[in-house]
């Protein structure tokens, strides 16, 4: 198991450098002059925009901003705002708990859904309950995830008043209050990926009970909720646990419409400005925090995988 | 080896009572029954024998049992008792407390049968726990003690390895364990040695006969191997096209068949004094249970089928003396041949692996 770790650990350092040249090179070829933006847009005059170039370290050569880029990202210097001079580092360390909460509540819900879901569709299948959560769970990705955030707003905030519309509240300060700011964003961004693991583990369960072994377990007379929930799980989820990597990229993009729908601090809202903004450095640090996250989670995968199927850890 | 002797007059209550047992299979094509109105018993230490080719209901039946037939698509009727006890139409909940504890199975895919993401000391000591009550601690001792029983070797260190590091013959003696961890009254073994190669066969078939004596369980054994049979059945039940043909002690059914079908049986087990010649196969197919034929539903296949008297009623399962069933209405006009039940047996275990060519190795369950 350890081994299968340490594998994977090495496995992402070629994937985290190509991350930072596309981040790096990508920015460097879009349209539009930070230099220019910085010393105020149209109207500054040539002079201004030559200080502002120097000033961000830009008039140097494009290997030396990139070796630049590399040694801060190991010194946990990414730079500042071009526009508020806040360090990026700083900026994103504040919004990353938002973006996480958000992320890790939509996955809760997700599997809150999800998992009762595709068990029950999958155990009687063709039944009115299967039909009713095939039906649902294509309504659940066909449908936008702000759609379903204003939706949600109307009827638990405007209407019930049961949770707040828009706003967050951090966990240090109120862990009820981040509660309940955090569910109805959670739901708007966590029902696409429930109907979507619905879907798979529904497919999956229904592949697994056809085996040999579950009729073993049946003819054990360990009961039926041992029989589906160890059993059948412990090999269904497998299959389930690639598309729950696939999701978690999926919420990364997510969270942005999520965050701005409800008014959240999060990575999102300060990615939307900073590209509004072309605020190069706080783009790059989004990206390559994106890159992360996304990375960590295909590690956690394939732990899971190799927990799930033993078969797999020797290999 | 057998206690043939035994008299069956004086038998006791017998441990299982199958009783008219009839499963019907709801399909796209409608119902069908696979098993109809199957009838017989399990006596205390007694191992009875299921024959018939793939397709003829016998593992159905041997699932039905257990309830373990997928309850969307069958029915069941008719009645099967354990020590007296209706097991048909028992909740979920009652039947999981004879599952495992009083009734074991064994299943013909080794390869397949064990979970293959959990250690089998885990899968062995979840039973032992869920019907005794005891500790983990407890549970593993017992894993470990059933698991030396069954002869895997350094059992304690095995309790952590997982399927995929056993082979074959070491998966069916898991298994085994898994199936006496509790120490069942009755197992119900189908086809256990049909996926695994000639030595282990034997091995497994001597070890299951050892435990069954040391015991004193019952046996109900399904094959489609009559070699095997005569190795280790006190009494065969012959099944075809979803009902019985023939019942009777084995040494009798196999010296003398009272049913065309068990005679050609026994004729496609390879004997030990016909090396170089022919093995011989039953022609034609087991009919579906969608399209059986009038009359014998064994007629089409049948060298001895008169028109206008095997293809007309279907004829009913009478007593032919001596504990004896058999269907087929031509019985008294006809002389069948049979194996002497010694040769028999002996013949039939070296040859074991041809053991029907005619009889395909899978069976539908």
């Amino acid at each position: 198991m350890l081994r299968l770790l340490a594998r994977r650990l090495l496995m992402s350092v070629p994937i985290l450098v190509i991350v930072t040249l596309v981040v790096f090179f990508l920015l460097e070829i879009a349209p539009g002059d930070p230099a220019r933006r910085a010393a105020g847009g149209e109207m500054a005059s040539a002079a201004d925009v030559a200080e502002a170039r120097r000033r961000l370290g830009l008039d140097e050569p494009l290997w030396t901003r990139y070796w630049h880029f590399i040694e801060g990202l190991f010194t946990g210097d990414l730079g500042q705002s071009i526009f508020s001079g806040q360090p990026v580092l700083s900026a994103i360390a504040e919004r990353v708990p938002v973006s996480l909460s958000l992320m890790a509540g939509a996955l809760t819900v997700a599997m809150l859904i999800a998992v009762p879901a595709g068990i029950i569709a999958a155990t009687r299948p063709g039944s009115i309950a299967d039909r009713v959560v095939m039906l649902i769970s294509a309504g659940g990705v066909a449908m936008p995830n702000f759609l379903i955030g204003l939706l949600l707003v109307l009827v638990f905030a405007l209407q019930l008043g049961i949770f707040p519309a828009t706003g967050y509240v951090p966990f240090e300060q109120s862990p009820a209050g981040w509660f309940q700011a955090l569910v109805l964003p959670s739901v708007a961004l966590g029902v696409a990926a429930a109907a979507e693991i619905a879907r798979f583990l529904r497919a999956s369960m229904l592949d697994v009970l056809d085996q040999d072994y579950i009729r073993t377990a049946r003819a054990k007379g360990i009961g039926v909720r041992s029989v589906l929930g160890k059993h059948a799980m412990k090999n269904a989820f497998a299959p389930v646990l690639t598309v729950l990597g696939l999701q978690v990229r999926i919420l990364i993009g997510g969270t942005v419409v999520i965050e701005q729908i409800f008014n959240l601090p999060g990575l999102g809202s300060l990615t939307v400005k900073a590209v509004f903004d072309r605020d190069y450095p706080i783009i790059q640090g989004v990206a390559i925090s994106a890159a992360l996250v996304v990375v960590v989670t295909n590690i956690l995968v394939d732990v899971a995988y190799g927990y799930l199927n033993p078969k797999l850890r020797a290999a | 080896m057998k206690s043939l002797s035994k008299p069956t007059a004086s038998a006791p209550d017998p441990l299982l009572e199958i009783d008219r047992l009839s499963v019907d299979i709801r399909s796209e094509r409608g119902v069908v029954r696979v098993v109809d109105e199957v009838s017989f018993a399990v006596g205390p230490r007694e191992t009875v024998a299921l024959v018939g080719e793939s397709g003829s209901g016998k593992s159905v039946t041997s699932m039905s049992v257990l309830g373990l037939l997928p309850p969307r698509i069958t029915r069941t009727h008719g009645s099967v008792r354990f020590e007296g006890r209706e097991l048909l139409g028992l909740k979920p909940g009652e039947l999981d407390r004879v599952r495992g504890d009083d009734i074991a199975m064994i299943f013909q895919e080794p390869m397949t049968s064990l979970n293959p993401a959990f250690t089998v000391g885990e899968q062995i000591a979840e039973q032992v726990r869920r019907h005794r009550g005891v500790s983990r601690r407890a549970a593993r001792d017992r894993a470990v003690e059933v698991l030396d029983l069954v002869g895997v070797p350094s059992a304690a260190e095995r309790l952590k390895a997982y399927p995929h590091e056993f082979s074959g013959g070491m998966r069916q003696r898991v298994m085994m364990a898994m199936a006496l961890s509790c120490e069942p009254k009755l197992v119900i073994a189908d086809e256990p040695t049909t996926a695994l190669d000639v030595t282990i066969q034997a091995l497994v078939l001597s070890e299951l006969r050892a435990l069954q004596e040391r015991f004193g369980m019952s046996v109900l054994f399904i094959t489609h191997d009559l070699g095997v049979v005569a190795e280790i059945a006190d009494k065969v039940v012959v099944m075809y096209g979803g009902h019985l043909v023939e019942t009777g002690r084995t040494a009798e059914v196999f010296a003398s068949p009272r049913h065309p079908y068990t005679e050609a049986l026994l004729r496609s087990v390879p004997q030990g004094d016909t090396a170089g010649s022919r093995l011989w196969s039953i022609p034609g197919t087991m009919p579906t249970p969608e399209a059986l034929p009038r009359g014998c539903r064994f007629h089409p296949r049948c060298p001895y089928a008169q028109r206008g008297v095997c293809d007309t009623d279907e004829p009913p399962l009478e007593p032919v003396g001596d504990g004896r069933t058999s269907r087929c209405v031509r019985r008294a006009d006809l002389r069948l041949t049979g194996i002497g039940a010694d040769t028999g047996g002996i013949g039939a275990r070296e040859a074991a692996p041809l053991g029907g060519p005619a009889l395909p190795g899978g069976d539908r369950t």
